[in-house]
């Protein structure tokens, strides 16, 4: 197959020194699925994957069911955003994002839309949270005081259709915008 | 070279570039001023006169004129009011891919890069990341000049682990 091209010279091929930030740059243009693909061209270019600072997922349910590796590595990568919605109509088998949200530490925004919060058995450690958004999240009450009471620095929070009856919060020291949302 | 007036103030001002090859390149200051390289080569540099030739050390003076062509464009499009028609920039910018090869927008995204300027670059990943779209990995290898470095052992191991990414892809 490709192999007559195998020449021996070791002529330096201009276009794999591309830098990271260009090859980022065109990652982040490609569906998620195909950047992913990148990993196995070469060394250079699994590297370059993994440190890919986007991770911009849309895509179908199978894909996360059943695992949580993808959140792991959000972790793992100090992402600073991650905005995470789950499209889904059943009520009954919500997503249930792991506890390994709550260790990244280096997470300034956070978004969730259409999951299930696990009721965290450790530490918070969202250390760096200013922002925070929870539409048709399922929480209770108590992980909710216990989450916002933990990120000191949140200056924004938005909560959105939470099937909850009360909502108490201890402002925390920063916080300077609080957006409620409920359906009638 | 022939610049030695400063009473021409009704004319544009032009700046010459200089790409890797030598080759000199007569510019509106407008235009110049669009890629950020030149504009810093003038920006906090008291001792720069607005004649003195600017090096593009990592320009090739083959991808000069397109680069100009965009910018002249673009900056126009911007200024129109009203602006252009979606359809205008799209023919433009179509055009201005039409007849160039891969290696071609390789090196244009590399100038582009060098010259700092995102409008381009965007531009221009863009238009790679569609050429390579929906290929194999391959084709992909191809595209970037990639030399592939796994052992197979190695490489079945990503795809295993990556299943999910290579499910339903071609082989090649």
């Amino acid at each position: 197959m490709g192999e007559s091209e195998t020449t021996t010279d070791v002529s330096v091929d201009q276009f794999s020194e591309l830098p990271p930030f260009i090859i980022h740059h065109i990652m982040s243009r490609l569906s998620v699925k195909q950047s992913a693909q990148t990993s196995i061209l070469s060394k250079r270019w699994k590297a370059l994957y993994t440190s890919f600072p986007i991770l911009d997922f849309y895509e179908s349910y199978t894909y996360f069911t059943g695992q949580n590796r993808w959140l792991i590595l959000v972790v793992e990568n100090n992402v600073k955003e991650l905005d995470f919605e789950v499209q889904t109509n059943s009520t009954y088998r919500m997503y249930t994002l792991s506890q390994t949200i709550y260790f990244a530490k280096s997470i300034t925004s956070l978004k969730l839309g259409g999951c299930k919060l696990e009721l965290p058995y450790g530490d918070i450690r969202l250390y760096a949270l200013k922002s925070l958004s929870l539409d048709k999240v399922c929480v209770t009450e108590e992980m909710l005081q216990k989450l916002i009471s933990r990120c000191s620095l949140l200056e924004d929070l938005h909560l959105s259709f939470l099937a909850l009856k009360h909502i108490y919060i201890s402002k925390p020291q920063n916080l300077n915008y609080f957006d409620y949302r409920v359906s009638i | 070279m022939a610049s030695s007036s400063s009473s021409s103030s009704t004319q544009v001002k032009k700046i010459t570039l200089k790409a890797a090859d030598g080759k000199h390149f007569e510019v509106e200051e407008p235009v110049a001023m669009e890629m950020e390289t030149v504009k810093s080569f003038f920006v906090g540099n008291e001792d720069a006169m607005k004649d003195m030739v600017v090096p593009l050390l990592n320009v090739s003076s083959e991808h000069m004129p397109a680069i100009l062509d965009f910018y002249r464009n673009h900056s126009e499009f911007r200024k129109r009011t009203p602006p252009p028609p979606a359809e205008e920039v799209k023919a433009f910018n179509e055009a201005f891919l039409e007849n160039k090869s891969d290696e071609q927008l390789m090196e244009m995204i590399m100038a582009a890069n060098f010259l700092n300027t995102k409008e381009l670059l965007n531009f221009l990943t863009e238009a790679a990341a569609n050429r390579i779209k929906n290929k194999s990995v391959e084709y992909v290898r191809a595209f970037f000049g990639i030399e592939n470095d796994f052992t197979p052992e190695e490489e079945a191991r990503i795809r295993a682990e990556n299943e999910w990414a290579f499910d339903g892809l071609d082989e090649d």
